[in-house]
């Protein structure tokens, strides 16, 4: 027992303990026969969360072999996975309440943030990889899970071919840096480029970070975003779109901090490399968001911004700051935008669909949920009291600080100005939401066909801690020094 | 032209990439889901071939890494699929086929 305990100190992995327990309890309890044991499905998952938080808290700091790293990265990212599972879980009592089926729902909802949890401490790819793949394959049903729809089925479709493809591209190249550096954890692999490694190796890891880039919806991994978001529940958007986000950032952090040595693609430098392709994607991304006539097209390509933007704060490593920046962009990310897809939920049971001409003029008969939509889609844009303004300005801050430091990339300050260029359109595409919502005529026809319901309060809660979340870490002016010093 | 004696690396990642490129090639050509499905198994186990291969090769004599690695692509590669055909199935009772091309609803 004691030889166990040396191998594998499960002081360090007890937040992922508490989860793992809620997923099989609620497996469990999605086997009895009784109704009520059935329904509690989404409780035992809000009290593992809270129990794995608790722990979280609290948790030491140290290394489970060469697998799992917990460190302050970890710590942060756990304190974003964490009560954010919850909040989706909460969320989908509130907007799945007909459905017979909570059990399995709430247990892919708990798979998603353990395999969240897993990929955000791995420190050696096979261990990323596997909690990738839990992510994934628990999204999978997610999106697919309005049985007997055919968009929920063909996004599934899509989502679960286009995601496995990218996976085994990733499983590919990480075969390959195991080949030529003769490791698999990350300060190995670190440690054999320093000693000059072959360029093999280099190449292989940009194949291995092809799944990272799908993760965090990057150019060119993005094209299954508009159409699987499309076709999916609201709530099961709302779920794909941060989660796995959270993981793939906190595994680039710990990649690019001890594995990739900065000249890898010498002579340009990586963070300027990686700023850069960034910007680019949040350009297309901001662009092609202003053509789309369905509301969760927008906010899939405005994901795709997002995740770019935190992209773009990563590449300005290896600064704390930097890191920080990165966190707390997702923190204020992640409150609006899950808040904005319950939204959405809301007004898509009640008008049949998320396209705009569906919308029009819900400001009329629903006018707190359309109200707060209207909120986080602002806070999305950057809008200046809201949450969404500070996180633009920690990564504006950062990547400003790197381009213009001495000896600092020319290529961030070009990111910064595509940046800027990409914020500004893509709050266009935000307003043509909102004008939808508050201005246009609604169509006759739609009036008629609209059902009324009232909102769940488990909805009504979550849109309540979501509203205090846009405001409260829109005045939380020194939380990006919190968070820094968290790291 | 490589080594590809049983005894010598070059014949085993010799064969992996050729499963890989198979498998890109399927997925770039096949219309039919299920088609696709078979060149992503083709792309995972091109990768578990290479692991295994590395880690028989590894400089250290018995590197444990490599064929633990292909353990698990062997699990999660069923576990993908399983999911898959699952979802294909959704696909197939609402639309009556799983051609590509045939089960588009989404668009802008």
């Amino acid at each position: 027992m004691i030889a166990f305990a040396e191998a594998f100190p499960l002081a360090l992995v007890r937040p992922e303990a508490a989860l793992t327990g809620g997923l099989l309890a609620i497996l469990a309890s999605d086997l009895s026969p009784g109704a009520n044991a059935r329904r509690l499905g989404p409780v035992l998952g809000i009290v593992s969360c809270a129990v794995a938080m608790w722990l979280a808290c609290a948790a030491p700091v140290g290394n489970v072999g060469t697998m799992l790293a917990i460190d302050g990265v970890t710590t942060l990212a756990r304190l974003l996975i964490l009560p954010l599972t919850a909040f989706l879980l909460l969320g989908g009592m509130g907007e799945r309440r007909h459905g017979n089926d909570t059990g399995a729902w709430s247990a892919s909802v708990v798979a998603v943030g353990l395999g969240a949890l897993i990929a955000a401490a791995a420190a050696n790819f096979v261990a990323l990889w596997l909690g990738l793949e839990l992510v994934a394959l628990a999204g999978y049903t997610l999106v697919a899970f309005r049985g007997g729809d055919r968009r929920s089925a063909e996004a599934g479709m899509k989502f679960v071919l286009f995601g496995g493809a990218v996976s085994a591209v990733m499983l590919f190249g990480i075969s390959h840096v195991y080949g030529a550096t003769g490791h698999l954890d990350f300060v190995g692999i670190g440690a054999a480029f320093a000693s000059g490694a072959p360029v093999l190796a280099g190449f292989a890891l940009l194949l291995a970070g092809a799944g990272i880039a799908y993760k965090l919806t990057l150019a060119p991994f993005h094209f299954f975003a508009p159409d699987v978001y499309q076709g999916s529940p609201a709530i099961a958007v709302a779920t794909v779109s941060t989660l796995p986000k959270i993981a793939a950032a906190a595994a680039l952090v710990r990649i690019l901090m001890t594995a990739v040595p900065p000249s890898l693609l010498a002579p340009v430098t990586l963070g300027g490399a990686i700023a850069v392709l960034a910007a680019v994607s949040m350009l297309l991304a901001s662009f092609t968001a202003l053509v789309q006539r369905d509301a969760k097209r927008i906010v899939a390509f405005s994901g795709i911004g997002h995740g770019a933007a935190v992209v773009l704060a990563i590449g300005c490593l290896p600064s704390r700051e930097a890191a920080a920046a990165a966190g707390f962009y997702l923190l204020t990310y992640v409150g609006s935008n899950a808040g904005a897809l319950l939204c959405l939920s809301v007004l898509e049971r009640a008008r049949g669909s998320t396209s705009l001409a569906d919308l029009a003029g819900s400001w009329r008969s629903q006018p707190w949920v359309s109200s707060l939509l209207c909120l986080f889609l602002l806070s999305l844009a950057g809008v200046p009291p809201l949450a969404g303004f500070l996180g633009k300005w920690g990564v504006l801050q950062q990547a400003l600080a790197a381009g213009m430091a001495p000896g600092g990339s020319s290529a961030m300050v070009v990111a910064v100005l595509l940046f800027l260029l990409a914020t500004a359109v893509s709050a266009w595409s935000y307003l043509l939401v909102v004008r939808a919502v508050v201005f246009a005529e609604p169509a006759a026809a739609n009036e008629r066909t609209q059902r009324r319901e009232p909102v769940a309060l488990a909805t009504r809660v979550v849109l309540g801690v979501s509203t205090v979340a846009t405001f409260g870490f829109g005045l939380w002016l020194d939380g990006l020094v919190a968070l820094a010093r968290m790291l | 032209m490589p080594d590809i004696s049983p005894d010598r690396l070059d014949g085993y990642l010799l064969v992996a990439g050729i499963l890989f490129v198979a498998g890109v090639f399927a997925i770039i050509s096949r219309r039919n889901a299920i088609g696709v499905l078979i060149g992503i198994e083709l792309m995972l186990n091109a990768a578990a071939l290479q692991f295994a291969a590395y880690g028989r090769f590894a400089p250290s004599a018995a590197d444990p890494q490599g064929q633990t690695a292909a353990v698990f692509v062997v699990v999660v590669a069923a576990a993908e699929a399983a999911v898959a055909l699952a979802l294909f199935f959704a696909v197939y009772r609402t639309f009556r086929d799983v051609d590509l091309e045939a089960t588009r609803e989404l668009r802008s």
